[in-house]
């Protein structure tokens, strides 16, 4: 199957070329805000596009989706990060609605044949603005009270030392588990440390300098004898439903999962289309796609749908795929975006990096995928050594004496300005595999003459779309609908016998339901069987007496 | 609660089972005047509500705060009513009780009750008991919490049973198609009934001791009737009726406690809050962080319940302490509540995943129950031999002469032709007959402000100079209910009550427990001593705060979430 597949996205993205391969007038790729995104939509807005405002963030913007092509096709979402600094992650999105948005060229299948898109650069804008600013640690949602003393979001971190960036905080302390980790070269000169980086040692007080784990640059603001604790906002990218197993209250951040407003309008507007057969999102940074499942394994159940997909898109973008719950150093979370969208959605759902680097030739440790080494390294190498501010000794109010270093923006989390284009281009039309993966139906029928003028109608629903009507996981939700074949007599024929509408459950890639018959009078036509699902929509096909 | 008070519920409790008194929320003041008008013997729709409330509103401005939650999905207010005596401590220092109704939209007599203990509260603002409770707390009263399907029920033709969920569109049969298949008022009377069609066939027959009944046909015994459920048509075509009516959620399955998804809790919503109703009660609730009691009115069954909803008392460790508190209450509540009967959720119900007040005991930490209104007094079922139906219907015939209960009759179906359409009207069986709702009202009434009168009631009985730089403070409650119940305190859900000075910082704290060989220490953060176990109910704390010796306080501050904030003068 894969095989076919592949020709049919071949078919629609051009001539054999990569997903990521350019079109022929590349549009610009930069940073932007929510009110840029907001113009460039309104731009592409016209006959394949249609704009509307899913809800307000907590700072009032409208939350933006432009939806492409037919609402009658299986509809892609496709939405840029919505964690703190993912703008990259919205260029990304905003990239792939130009693309899809543009005509297709001569020679080129259209995708919005097959599939409808329903793009969201912005999901977080309040966010995004305030993370391009640069003024303040700043974030969606509304505030919380995590420290439960009746003020909301009043500890966040601050510029200690007025450079204009919130970095990071070490703090010596005796019975601290950090240590410097700063390994001597390898025999080969390879670097195996770096006195930049801080690494697990236990505690250990004979140690010459030992630190507490590293934090975000900022005081006590509430004099509570805590530092940070509670940030303004709402961590977004943890406010969403995802696999509820726990006990008690809601472990993600806010007082309920889709307090925030930005996540309870996603939430909804992904509930409510109900042809939805993916879900695509692009973030800032990562080194390879993650798919489902972040918490628990519930995702494992469409296993082989992933493995289809996994090697299309490896073939798409050159990256490798990993289930989220493998990220090294995962802190598990139930309220991960992909978990909503795979666990209580039913569908595919896959996280898609912008920015990576390379493994650095002179790292002598051993690992799968570039580590902070790699970055520290590719930093000295490429960028000067200017995206790393070295650790520097600040007074802090509270602590003494701490040290302020750290990743300044658009180095290590998201590409600089300048190789953004080409991190987002490499990325930014992976959605259009799902094309290849989309259910279709279609009708069989046989007449069979019975005699005295009665008619024996069979149908068949058939699959002939790439991928499922239902995922496994739409079925263990009750999300799945099972495909409906119903029959409508033509004029002067008279239904003897048969369902009004019969279940022709869920079919796989390839699948043919079990028949369904009608026994029908008439001459000529004798009526139309219409197969119907929700996202593979409908087909019909004529009955006539043979 | 002092002995007089229970002695006096008592007392009233015997008045009230030995006849249907009238309401006694009458007036017998001028100022009272504008109430008259409010009566229970009707039920008042979504404008009737609103004028209700604007009507109390006009005639106590300073008595009570009129707002809105939020809207429904179809954009009705969700009212909610601030009853409390300005003459007490500033609003958001006080603590609450929250009261709502009719979460269920067929459930409809709770917004009544709501309403009468509104009125109830402000006709009595002079009597001393309630004076003094309306002076330390206050009552938010939410009469409707799903007005949209209340007015459904009380305008459209449906069952006692529906429509119980929030008008969500939704897919009930999975066929792509939305609330395509509810009920159809198939004569015209404007009432839900029930179907048969006669079929020798069927499963069922007349049964004899009342021909409004039917009983499952035994062995070798000739069929006479087939049930068809609900009177309805089969809208959609699939061979099912009435299997896809409006609304999909149910807003009590629907909070973030506990909460299970669709395929594990019927009703559950895509996701907790996910409706406009439960979102913005819940927010509003959050905005209210004093708020020391829940009540919430449901129907039918005559039954007081407490959480966990989720699971067994001994599944979620529930405190002894906890659970004698939750008896204690109920049982206060039971002398006024005669034939109701006191049960866990989870243990003497049902299981409910996303429970409102498994959300707010589970997460917000505060002694909530749901009270189910109204049901046929166990002394018909006895006479019946034990069949409720039968009990029902013999009750029908007495207290409602007959009413209730239409009888079979033909009907023309336009699917299956001849079938029979009876059964029981609304209000009878679960929806209270208007003739009985003062007096389930009233009772009601009394439960809840017996449980608010057990909410945190603290006091700084001493406050002394004991040594230079040193105050040793008593805080008491003179309240049943503990400022911090056990569960709590074991699963953090509430902050520490907190003991300052006004003008300073303590500086450190120490606990004085008598027979105890030292001082506790108690913790202190940003100059305020921290009481992780809250003040006990019925009790009192005793701390020694140490500050500066340069500058001895003056006013020493409490602060407690759930017991509001006191303060009081220090002695030297």
């Amino acid at each position: 199957m894969r095989a076919r597949l592949l020709v049919i996205a071949a078919a629609l993205l051009g001539t054999g070329a990569q997903a990521g391969a350019a079109p022929e007038a590349e549009p610009e790729v930069r940073y932007v805000g929510p009110d840029e995104v907001k113009a460039a939509l309104e731009a592409l807005a016209g006959p394949r596009a249609r704009l509307a405002t899913y809800g307000k963030s907590a700072g009032g913007r409208d939350l933006l989706a432009l939806h492409v092509g037919s609402a009658d096709r299986p509809q892609v979402l496709v939405i840029g990060g919505v964690g703190d600094r993912d703008a990259a992650g919205t260029a990304a999105a905003l990239d792939f609605a130009r693309r899809v948005v543009a005509p297709p060229t001569a020679g080129k299948g259209d995708p919005l044949e097959r599939v409808g898109f329903v793009v969201v650069p912005a999901p977080n804008p309040d966010a995004l603005a305030g993370f391009l600013e640069g003024k303040a640690f700043r974030r969606g949602g509304g505030d919380v009270d995590r420290d439960r003393d009746g003020k909301a979001g009043e500890d966040g971190p601050d510029d200690l030392d007025g450079d204009g960036e919130i970095l990071w905080m070490r703090r010596r302390s005796p019975t601290g588990p950090m240590t410097v980790d700063d390994a001597p070269p390898a025999a080969d000169g390879k670097r195996r440390g770096d006195p930049r980086l801080l690494k697990d040692g236990g505690v250990d007080v004979r140690r010459a300098a030992s630190y507490e784990r590293v934090v975000r640059e900022g005081h006590d603001d509430d004099g509570d004898g805590d530092v940070d604790e509670d940030p303004p906002g709402t961590d977004v990218a943890r406010d969403f439903l995802g696999d509820w197993t726990e006990h008690g209250a809601w472990p993600g951040d806010g007082p309920f999962p889709g307090s925030s407003p930005e996540a309870s309008a996603l939430m909804e507007l992904s509930y409510d289309l109900e042809s939805l057969v993916a879900w695509y999102e692009m973030t800032s940074e990562g080194p390879r796609l993650e798919r489902a499942s972040e918490h628990g394994k519930d995702a494992d159940a469409d296993d082989a749908l992933y493995g289809a997909l996994v090697a299309s898109w490896r073939d798409a973008c050159g990256l490798e795929t990993r289930k989220a719950s493998e990220r090294p150093g995962l802190v598990a979370t139930p309220s991960s975006t992909l978990d909503w969208a795979a666990t209580h959605l039913g569908v595919v759902a896959v996280r898609v990096p912008v920015w990576r680097i390379e493994k650095e030739a002179a790292n002598g440790r051993e690992r799968q995928d570039a580590d902070e080494l790699d970055w520290l390294l590719w930093n000295d190498r490429v960028l000067g050594g200017k995206g790393f501010v070295p650790w520097r000794e600040v007074r802090h109010p509270q602590w003494g004496t701490v040290d302020v270093g750290g990743w300044r923006r658009f180095t290590r989390f998201e590409p600089p300005a300048d190789l953004l284009p080409a991190a987002v281009r490499r990325v930014s039309a992976l959605p259009l595999v799902h094309v290849g993966f989309a259910p279709r139906l279609d009708v069989l029928v046989e007449t069979t003459a019975l005699g005295g003028g009665l008619f024996r109608v069979r149908a068949r629903a058939s699959n002939v779309g790439g991928g499922p009507t239902e995922t496994a996981l739409a079925v263990k939700s009750r999300r799945a609908m099972e495909v409906r074949l119903a029959f409508a007599a033509a004029s002067g024929a008279e239904v003897v016998a048969g369902p009004k509408s019969a279940r022709a459950g869920v079919l796989a890639a390839g699948a043919v339901s079990e028949p369904v018959d009608w026994t029908v009078r008439g001459a000529g036509s004798l009526g139309t069987v219409t197969a119907r699902h929700r996202i593979a929509g409908t087909a019909s096909k004529e009955a006539r007496v043979p | 609660v002092t002995r007089p008070r229970l002695l006096a519920a008592l007392a009233l409790a015997a008045l009230l089972s030995a006849e249907a008194s009238p309401p006694s929320a009458s007036a017998d003041d001028a100022s009272d005047r504008p109430l008259l008008g409010i009566t229970f013997d009707r039920y008042y729709d979504a404008k009737g509500i609103a004028d209700v409330l604007e009507t109390m509103r006009r005639a106590f401005p300073g008595f009570t705060r009129l707002e809105s939650m939020g809207t429904s999905r179809e954009g009705r207010p969700l009212w909610v009513l601030t009853v409390f005596d300005p003459a007490g401590p500033p609003l958001e220092d006080r603590p609450a009780m929250y009261v709502d109704g009719n979460t269920h939209g067929n459930e409809v007599q709770g917004a009544e009750v709501v309403l009468f203990l509104a009125k109830y509260l402000l006709v009595h603002r002079d009597e001393p008991f309630v004076r003094a409770l309306l002076r330390r707390a206050a009552f938010h009263l939410a009469p409707c919490v799903n007005p949209d399907s209340r007015e459904r029920f009380l305008h459209e033709p449906y069952d006692e049973h529906s429509p119980r969920r929030v008008p969500r569109p939704f897919d009930d049969d999975r066929d792509g198609l939305v609330d395509e298949d509810g009920p159809n008022d198939l004569d015209g009377d404007g009432e839900i009934l029930s179907m048969r069609i006669a079929d020798p066939e069927g499963d069922q027959v007349t049964d004899e001791r009342d021909d409004r009944l039917m009983r499952p046909r035994k062995p070798g015994e000739k069929g006479q009737w087939r049930s068809l459920g609900d009177e309805g048509l089969d809208d959609d075509g699939d061979g099912l009726v009435d299997e896809d009516e409006v609304g999909g959620v149910d807003p009590n399955r629907n909070w973030p406690y506990e909460w299970r998804p669709e395929q594990e809790q019927n009703g559950a919503g895509p996701f907790p809050l996910s409706e406009p109703e439960t979102r913005a009660t819940a927010t509003w609730i959050l905005r209210h962080p004093r708020i020391a009691g829940v009540q919430s009115f449901h129907n039918a069954g005559q039954m007081i319940l407490r959480p966990p909803a989720a699971r067994t008392d001994r599944e979620a460790e529930l405190a002894h302490a906890d659970r004698a508190l939750f008896d204690e209450i109920a049982r206060r509540g039971g002398l006024l509540l005669p034939g109701y009967r006191y049960l866990q959720i989870r243990e003497g119900l049902y299981l409910v995943h996303g429970g409102f007040v498994d959300w707010t005991f589970g997460a917000l930490g505060v002694f909530s129950f749901t009270n189910e209104l109204w049901g046929i007094d166990g002394s018909w079922t006895t006479a019946a031999g034990g069949d409720q139906a039968l009990a029902a219907l013999k009750w029908n015939d007495v207290a409602l002469h007959g009413a209730g209960f239409v009888r079979w009759h033909a009907v023309k179906h336009p699917t299956f032709g001849e079938v029979q359409v009876g059964g029981w009207r609304r209000r009878t069986i679960r929806t209270t007959p208007t003739d009985f709702l003062p007096d389930l009202c009233l009772r009601n009434a009394l439960f809840t402000i017996e449980h608010a009168s057990c909410m945190p009631d603290l006091a700084i009985r001493s406050a002394t100079v004991v040594a230079p730089g040193r105050v040793r403070v008593t805080v008491e409650n003179r309240a049943l209910l503990p400022t911090i119940s056990a569960w709590a305190r074991s699963h953090d859900v509430l902050p520490p009550d907190e003991v300052g000075i006004e003008g300073g910082d303590v500086v450190a704290a120490a606990r004085v427990v008598l027979g105890a060989s030292s001082p506790e220490t108690v913790p202190v953060k940003a100059g305020r001593a921290r009481l992780a176990d809250g003040v006990p109910g019925s009790g009192s704390t005793t701390i020694d705060l140490y500050v500066d010796p340069a500058a001895m306080p003056s006013v020493v501050v409490v602060r407690s979430r759930l017991g509001g904030v006191v303060r009081g003068s220090v002695a030297r």
